[in-house]
Parts: structure tokens; sequence; C-alpha cells
């Protein structure tokens, strides 16, 4: 596979952490995904590839909250539902019969822009109406309440969908149409857009954490907030931006996975116990460790179903994290010792 | 024992609020509007609601552990009660209290794994456990029904009456006093130390693994108690039992009650469980919509007000009492120099204001619901 190559790359460069090389979680991947292809066949990897890119968006959504804003938040599903209900919305205003024309091709574009806008929106709504003056209150119990202010935002979110576009599933069949066969496994067009879409946006935040100095302040934050504030970093300004970037990354997933999962008000639970579950396997610190986790988490729901059955898929996931917890409780990649984890 | 030593253990057992409730909660079916089956019914359906939301808030409020997967114990309780019941024919009492029971092994288990870890993970660990007992619950068809659900046997042979309602308010209210009781000595203040800081608690002698698992238990307990009555009281246990979105309701009824009193998350379940129900009935053109103004108030409590209607019920009645102190004063004048009864009305356990402060320690206004820091 392509992602293989540049996987290793990455793994080279990987933290060690509670004495497992990043190199071998890695190793496990690749082969884990070779052998399934093997025996289950080849679209089993495919949808791996595709379904944990997006879960890779969702699970640095989380980290972006979690790690700089120190947010345990329960609301990432419910930006991933308006970004794919905004998508769906703006792409059946759009599209006409007769695709393949370049606004054919350019409508999927704008409906997942448009949804990453309204997600976006969103973040910077909540953050201004909520966290903001929650923060100036909360003072040490400032985990706790979010945990349950953003539980908050979820029900209202999820109730407010409701009330305004009903229960009803909204789903596009396509995007762009066709596809290509490649190992003798049809992959059609979107499948393929959604890995690049998710490929160039991982290592845009990669490169945004590292490079930028907006990331730059980031980290530092994530690090150690009063430092950083005594240095002269805007904390205020730079929760902002954490926040609405986390947003967009998970409506970016959402407009992006619709053609796989309709949107509906509930569309979010399945990502977000996803994006925890990645969060907690790989601990908190490192972009490629959440992504490459991200995979396993894919490629695990996709063994799962080969073995027992799409309905087990929870219950393996839910057994290995707490397995992976007590093994492992700073994570695979962890690379700070989080105030959050063991005494 | 005398009268009077009896209304003094019980006020330095902070036991007068909660039997003031049970009380008034008991002369609810009194009252002609209410009496009806009908609205029977749907206080009933809100008093389990309540004693659900006692065992969370013993988490919640006193140990600052916000149980994501409370649902799992609640789950649990109702699956095993409705198992003895419906398929080994067992007797509802015997039922209920084996849902206890298996509410409480759950809490054991997730105790037990909580301890190793602290503050958000605890209620994650909670969380991935419950969600592994719905798959199950959905999935093993021949024993659970599925998604379906399983048909189990109603409340009592019926519903909808008051000697029902006042069954139900019986178990609760006995709920309420055992734990009250529990949390009023020397367990409550313990509970409180780790919440509030683990670490402290800890270097001054205090284990928290014991107390924190005792915690978990009995909420189990709790939940299982109360699962199991709500799933006889509905005639059927489904998988949504187990599942997330159960757990909000409850939530949101402690959060805007304010956490820690167990009182008040009762007070605030009755109205909230009537009115969520009567929403659901009503509401159909518009579903969701309860829940989201629900959701808006929790979100406004939690920024604006996190000690809840308690808070300001307190704040209230400190106000008055201090008011009124001062007018005592004043009309007394210089007599009271030297007299006792200055000391007296500031000894913990002398008067009802002091069961409320020591229901509140920090000042009014001040979060219950703490983060152990580092």
């Amino acid at each position: 596979m392509t992602a293989s190559g540049s996987l290793a790359a990455v793994a080279a460069r990987l933290p060690r952490q509670n004495g497992i090389p990043g190199a071998a979680v890695v190793a496990v991947l690749v082969i884990g995904g070779a052998v399934s292809g093997a025996v289950f066949g080849w679209y089993v990897v495919v949808n791996a590839i595709v379904t944990g890119s997006m879960w890779a968006l969702v699970a640095l959504s989380l980290a972006m909250v979690f790690g700089v804003m120190q947010i345990p938040s329960f609301a990432i599903g419910e930006y991933f539902m308006a970004g794919a209900v905004t998508s769906y919305f703006v792409f059946h205003a759009f599209s006409r019969p007769g695709g393949g024309t370049a606004l054919g091709y350019a409508t999927p574009v704008i409906s997942i822009a448009a949804g990453v806008a309204i997600g976006s929106v969103l973040g910077v709504a909540t953050d201004l109406a909520i966290l903001r003056p929650l923060r100036t209150r909360a003072g040490s119990s400032w985990i706790l309440r979010t945990f349950v202010v953003t539980i908050g935002i979820s029900v209202l979110l999820q109730n407010s969908d409701q009330v305004a576009v009903g229960p009803n599933y909204y789903g596009v069949s396509d995007y762009w149409p066709g596809g290509v066969v490649i190992l003798g496994v049809h992959i059609d067009s979107d499948s393929i857009a959604a890995t690049v879409i998710g490929l160039a946006a991982i290592a845009y935040v990669s490169w945004f954490l590292k490079r930028t100095r907006f990331g730059l302040r980031m980290r530092a934050v994530s690090d150690d907030e009063v430092g950083a504030s005594l240095q002269g970093i805007p904390i205020a300004r730079v929760h902002l931006l954490s926040y609405t970037m986390s947003c967009g990354l998970a409506a970016l997933a959402g407009g992006v996975l619709l053609f796989l999962f309709p949107a509906s008000p509930t569309v979010g639970t399945e990502p977000l116990l996803l994006a925890w579950i990645v969060i907690v396997l790989s601990g908190l610190g490192s972009v490629a460790g959440a992504s490459i986790c991200a995979y396993l988490v894919a490629l695990l729901n996709g063994v799962t179903d080969q073995v027992f059955g799409p309905q087990w898929e929870t219950l393996v996931l839910v057994v290995i994290t707490v397995a992976a917890l007590l093994i492992a409780p700073r994570g695979l990649f962890g690379t700070r010792e989080s105030g959050l984890w063991m005494e | 024992m005398d009268g009077v030593a009896i209304l003094g253990w019980a006020r330095r057992r902070g036991m007068l609020t909660p039997v003031a409730a049970i009380v008034l909660l008991a002369l609810l079916p009194l009252i002609p509007v209410l009496g009806t089956r009908g609205n029977l019914y749907w206080l009933s359906g809100a008093l389990i609601l309540g004693g659900l939301a006692i065992g969370f808030d013993y988490s919640a409020g006193y140990m600052g552990l916000v149980n994501f997967g409370y649902a799992g114990f609640s789950g649990s309780g109702a699956y095993v009660a409705g198992l003895f019941a419906a398929t080994w024919n067992m007797s509802q009492p015997l039922s209920i209290i084996a849902g206890a029971v298996a509410g409480g092994i759950v809490g054991l288990a997730i105790g037990l794994l909580a301890v190793r870890f602290r503050g958000i993970y605890v209620s994650l660990v909670a969380w991935f456990v419950s969600m592994g007992l719905e798959v199950i619950a959905s999935n093993l068809n021949s024993i659970t029904g599925g998604a379906v659900g399983l048909p189990v046997p109603l409340l009592g042979g019926a519903s909808g009456s008051a000697s029902q309602y006042w069954m139900i308010l019986t178990i609760v209210g006995v709920v309420l006093l055992v734990l009250r009781l529990s949390v009023s000595g020397k367990t409550g203040l313990m509970f409180r130390a780790i919440g509030d800081n683990s670490q402290a608690a800890r270097s001054s002698g205090v284990s928290p693994m014991r107390y924190q698992v005792l915690n978990v238990v009995v909420s189990g307990v709790v939940a299982g108690l109360f699962g199991a009555i709500y799933g006889f009281y509905y005639a059927v246990v489904t998988p949504d039992l187990l599942d997330v979105s159960f757990v909000i309701p409850i939530l949101i009824i402690v959060v805007i009650a304010g956490s820690g009193s167990l009182v008040a998350a009762l007070l605030v379940a009755v109205p909230f469980g009537v009115l969520t129900q009567q929403f659901g009935n009503t509401a159909n053109s518009l579903p969701g919509l309860g829940l989201a103004i629900f959701a808006a108030l929790l979100l406004a409590f939690v920024v604006w007000y996190p000690s809840g209607i308690r808070g300001g019920v307190t704040a209230g009645w400190k106000f008055l009492q201090r008011q009124l102190e001062s007018r005592v004063a004043a009309r007394a004048g210089g007599e009271s120099t030297g007299q006792p009864g200055f000391d007296q009305g500031k000894r913990p356990g002398d008067s009802l204001s002091a069961v409320a402060q020591r229901d509140v320690p920090e000042p009014a206004g001040q979060p219950r619901l703490k983060e152990p820091q580092e």
C-alpha cells in the first residue's frame, strides 16, 4: 500500500514510550493489514485506510482540545454532525443531474468546505459564549466542569439538529462518480478523495503545530499554561484558535465521510467513541502516533467485522482499550506526563 | 431516647432535610390535581428517576466522579432483575434485590479498575464498560431479547396507583436516609477529602483506594436497585437502559439541582421527570426540543451558577438567618454579652443553617464538583 511507505518513514522518528518502540506498532499495523488483506480480501484494508484517515482527523480534533485546553470533550461528534449536515444540504442544493461537468466535480469541494466553515463558526461561538466565561470562573474544577459542559453542548446540538432538520438520515451515494481498480479491488473515487484529504489534513496539522508561530504557541500553552502566559502568549486567543481548529477538523471528517455515514442527529456518537479510543490508545502529544492508532483502530474494526460481525465492533474495541489502558496507561505514543493520567 | 435527643441527633447527622423532603413527596398524591391515575403514573416514574439521581450524586457530589458509565450500573440491575423475574420466575422483590447486587458487582469491577486512574479517566473507563455491556445486551438475542428488549412483569402488577407511588417513595426514602447517614460522618468527610484533593488526603493518612471503591460500589447498588425498579415499572428492559443517553437526564438533574446533598437531586428529579415525560407525550411534532431546552439550562447552570438550585436555596436561607440574628441581637441590645447563646448558634449541628453550612464548606457560588489537582 502507498501509505505504508510514508508510515515507515514517520515511524523512525516516533518517540519511544512504555518500552514499546513506535516502529513496532507500525510493524504490527503493516503486517496486520497485509495478513487481513490476504485472508479477508483487500477491500478490508482499503476501508481501514479510508475510515482510519477520518478517525485520525477526529482524534486530532479531540487531542487539540484535550491537549491544549484540557477539555475532555464529548461534543466532538456534534461538530462532525454539523459538518455532515451542512455538506449534505449544500451538496443537495448544488448537485444537478449530469455531473461530470466542472461544476459537478467542484460541488463536493464546496459542500465539504461549507461544512468545515459551519463547524468552525460553531466552534468560535461555543468558545466565546460558553468556554471563555467558564474559564474565568472555573479555577481548579475546570476539567470536570468542561466535561459536563461538553456533554451539555452535545445534547443541545444533537437535539437542536433534530428540531431543525428532523431525525432522518441524509446521505449521498457518490460525491464523485467512478473509481479505479487496484489489486483487483474496486476503489471508488470518494474513498480515494477521503484518504487524500485525510492525509493532507494530518500533514497540515503536523506542519502547523511544528512550524508555525500559532502552532508553537499552542504547544507552549499545552505544555505549561502559566509559563506560556508569562512569556506573553495570549492564552485566550490560543484557546479560541485550538477550539476552532478542533471543530473544523471534526466537521471536515463529517463532511468527507458523508458517503459512508449519512447525516443524522446521532451520527457523531461513533466518531466520538473512536476518537476517545484512539486518544486513549495513543496518548497525547504526537500527531503521527494518534494517526497510526487511528489506522490500527480502523483495521481492528474491519477485522472484527469479518470475524465476529459488525455488531461486535464496539465490544472488541472497548475490551482492548481498557486492557491497553491498564498495561500502558500513558498510551503507546504519549510523550507527556499528563496530570490526567495515573498518580 | 426522648424526642428532643432524637431531634438533636437527626440535626447533627443532617437528617432533617431528607425527612422533610420525603414527607413533602409523600403528600403529593393527596393533592387532587396530582392524585389522578395519569399524574400518579408520571410522578412514580419521576421518583424512580430521582432514586437514580441520588445514586449518581453519591459519586458526583461527594467524590467528584461524574460517572458517564452510570447506565452500565442501572442497566445491569434492570437486566439481571428482568432475567430473574421473567426467565426464572422469581418474585419481584427478590429480583430487585438481585438487580441491586448486580449493580454493585459492576460497580465493584469499575471501582477496582478506576482506582488505577483518576479524574476523567474513571468516567472514560466506566463509559467504555457500559458501551461494552450495551453491545452484549443488544446481541445476545436468545437471553436478553436483543434490541427489542426483554418483557418483564409490571411492577406490583399494576401502575398509576397511590399505593404504588408510596411504595416506591418508601424505597427511595430509605435509600436517601441510609446514604445521607453514611456521608454525614467520617466516611463522608473522607469522600470529600479524596474528591477535593486525593494527594493531600493520602498524605494525611487516608487510603483513597478503599473509599473510592466503596463509593462506586454503593452508587452501583443504588443504580442497580432503581434500574431494576425502572425496568419493572415500564414492563420492558431494553439496551437503551445501558446507553449513555440514559445518563444524560440524570446528569442534567444533578447539575441543575446542585450536587452534594442527594436531597436536592431528588427534589429536582420529580418535576424534571414529570416535565420530560409530558414533553415526550405532547411535543411529538418537535422531539428533542425538551432535551435541547434542558441542555441549555444545564450549560447556564454549569457556567454561571455551579452550585445549582440548592446553592441558591442555601444562600437565601443563610441570608434570612443572618437578618433574623441581627434583628434578635439588636432587640436584645447589650444584655446578650456573656451569654452562651451566640456560641451555641455557631456550634455545628445546633441549627438548621449549620446543617446547611456543613453541606457547603466553601462560599456560595463556588463549584461543588471538584477535580483532583496535581
